[in-house]
């Protein structure tokens, strides 16, 4: 368990990625401390999936990031830590059931050769449990809603152990009962003392229901409680003059 | 019935359909992986480049086999040295794969008088096939079977979401290279049944046809063996009787079984007409929002 090792769940500094010579994030510095529920905020091309991808050790950075007391260098190599990506990403016709989609999150304890094992399905199960989809176990991805598949990949994390969650634009594209559905399981996964990351375009959403903001374009923008950072000065600063329109219906 | 077992009286005929049941089930399983990754292009190109390695094989006197697998490889290194974010991977694989067909057909065009055998390696030799091919080809299916068998968890979360699998482990890059690896195999065995130009048939085909019927990956590669089997069995059998090439034959076989399959499998959800199964509800009358003034007020 990475958890009470130290009192925060990620503490990164002076991060860069660059793409090729372009320089995408710069000089990034942010804290997440375990149990706490953060919105990422920024305009596109800002840089939150690729910082949620130098996060999750898909990409390398400069910098040093620690991640439950543990110092990364150069790359992040730790299943404690899932990236979710955009629902977009993943071809939903594709063969593999709700059950199967989940057992692949147990790849860092499973090597391919292994059969399953008990511990295996006992993890698959107890991640289905917890968000809410048991009973869907052995149906096809293909028959899930929207909401449904996020809950998930939301288990497939679990199923991975992982203590820090990053979920890219998780909340895009869904109706309004379905997002709250998933603010309430976001919450209870956090009261257990899970990290969640939240990349997001709502910024009405990221202030009724995310405690922490963090708004980043290239670089880290603000930090802090919501309500501060949802300034429209600091939108102003992340966003440019076009964010203006915006702020009247967030009522910030 | 004895439609059925009167083709197989002779020796070379039963070798001939030892080898098509080795097809009929390798090739829709690697095939199973070519249709979801997307990949049946580079079956057809690959099949194409292995011309090369067979016909340099066969010049100098070395084993066809390890020619078919060493171009399928130098296939394979090529596609991952050339490609680039310009150059999009189909059109790597366009290129490599007519240089290497290409450089096939003026290997054997140099080496004089066995033009005959340019399209024996096109279109299969079945009447030429020994108990030692039969030998040989089982045993690359089945290091094949075993590779697939042993790597389909990785296969599955690699093909389904490559960026969570590289993220909890999964050695996505070399993957992808055993899957090339894999239909290599496939085109070897198929050389002599199939032939080069029509082994993406039996690895595309069996595999698309059940696409069409299942949602399971079970399920998948079990209807994709069921229609490989009869497509190879079938195609050899009905060659036989009607006197037609053997490849060609099984190719359209498999071909014949998609076409039902598509057309069952449409009319199932749509319905003959065209009009979806399942009727839309009657709609109710919208709710009159302008007469609804008294809400709060």
């Amino acid at each position: 368990m990475v958890r009470g090792e130290s009192a925060e769940a990620l503490v990164v500094k002076d991060l860069s990625v660059h793409w090729g010579s372009r320089r995408v994030l710069d000089a990034v510095d942010l804290t997440a401390a375990w149990g706490e529920l953060v919105a990422v905020i920024g305009p596109n091309g800002a840089g939150k999936s690729t910082l949620f991808k130098a996060l999750a050790g898909l990409v390398p950075f400069g910098g040093s990031v620690v991640l439950g007391g543990r110092e990364c260098h150069h790359r992040v190599e730790s299943a404690h830590i899932a990236y979710l990506p955009q629902q977009g990403d993943l071809d939903r016709s594709f063969p593999i059931t709700v059950g199967q989609l989940v057992l692949t999150g147990r790849r860092p304890f499973l090597r391919p050769w292994r059969r399953v094992r008990p511990i295996d399905r006992v993890a698959v199960e107890r991640a289905l449990l917890e968000v809410g989809l048991s009973d869907r176990a052995d149906s096809p991805v293909g028959s899930l809603s929207g909401g449904q598949l996020q809950r998930v990949l939301v288990a497939r994390a679990l199923a991975q152990e992982a203590e820090v969650l990053l979920l890219d634009e998780a909340l895009a594209g869904v109706d309004t009962p379905t997002t709250h559905d998933l603010l309430h399981l976001f919450r209870r996964l956090t009261d257990a003392g899970r990290t969640i990351l939240v990349a997001t375009h709502d910024l009405a959403l990221a202030r009724q229901h995310f405690t922490r903001c963090i708004a980043i374009n290239g670089r880290v923008v603000a930090e802090g409680p919501s309500h501060r950072v949802l300034a429209s000065e600091v939108l102003d600063a992340t966003f440019g003059s076009a964010a203006l329109p915006s702020l009247a219906d967030t009522g910030v | 019935m004895a439609w059925l077992t009167g083709p197989y009286q002779s020796e070379f005929m039963r070798n001939a359909l030892a080898i098509a049941v080795i097809v009929g089930v390798l090739c829709p399983v690697v095939g199973v992986w070519v249709v979801l990754r997307r990949l049946a292009y580079l079956g057809d190109a690959m099949s194409h480049a292995t011309l090369s390695g067979v016909a340099l094989a066969y010049l100098v006197g070395a084993s066809i086999v390890a020619g078919a697998l060493a171009a399928g490889l130098v296939m394979g290194g090529l596609i991952a040295v050339l490609g680039s974010r310009k150059v999009s991977d189909d059109a790597v694989i366009g290129v490599v794969g007519t240089v290497l067909f290409a450089t096939g057909v003026i290997i054997i065009s140099r080496s004089g008088g066995v033009g005959v055998d340019l399209t024996h390696f096109l279109f299969g030799q079945i009447t030429t096939v020994s108990p030692a091919d039969v030998r040989l080809n089982s045993g690359l299916a089945a290091v094949a079977l075993v590779i697939v068998t042993v790597l389909h968890r990785d296969l599955l979360a690699a093909t389904f979401d490559p960026v969570h699998a590289r993220q909890v482990g999964v050695r996505v890059d070399a993957l992808r290279l055993v899957v090339l690896f894999l239909v290599s195999i496939c085109v070897v065995v198929s050389l002599q049944t199939v032939g080069l130009l029509m082994s993406v048939a039996m690895l595309v085909t069996p595999a698309a046809t059940a696409r069409l019927v299942t949602q399971r990956l079970g399920t998948m590669t079990a209807v994709a063996v069921g229609v490989g089997l009869l497509a190879a069995v079938g195609g050899l059998s009905l060659s036989y009787h009607l006197a037609s090439p053997p490849g060609a034959t099984i190719a359209l076989v498999a071909a014949s079984i998609f076409l039902v399959v598509f057309v069952v499998s449409a009319v199932g959800t749509r319905g003959w007409r065209g009009r979806p199964r399942t009727k839309l509800r009657p709609s109710k009358p919208p709710i009159p929002i302008d007469r609804r003034v008294s809400y709060g007020s």
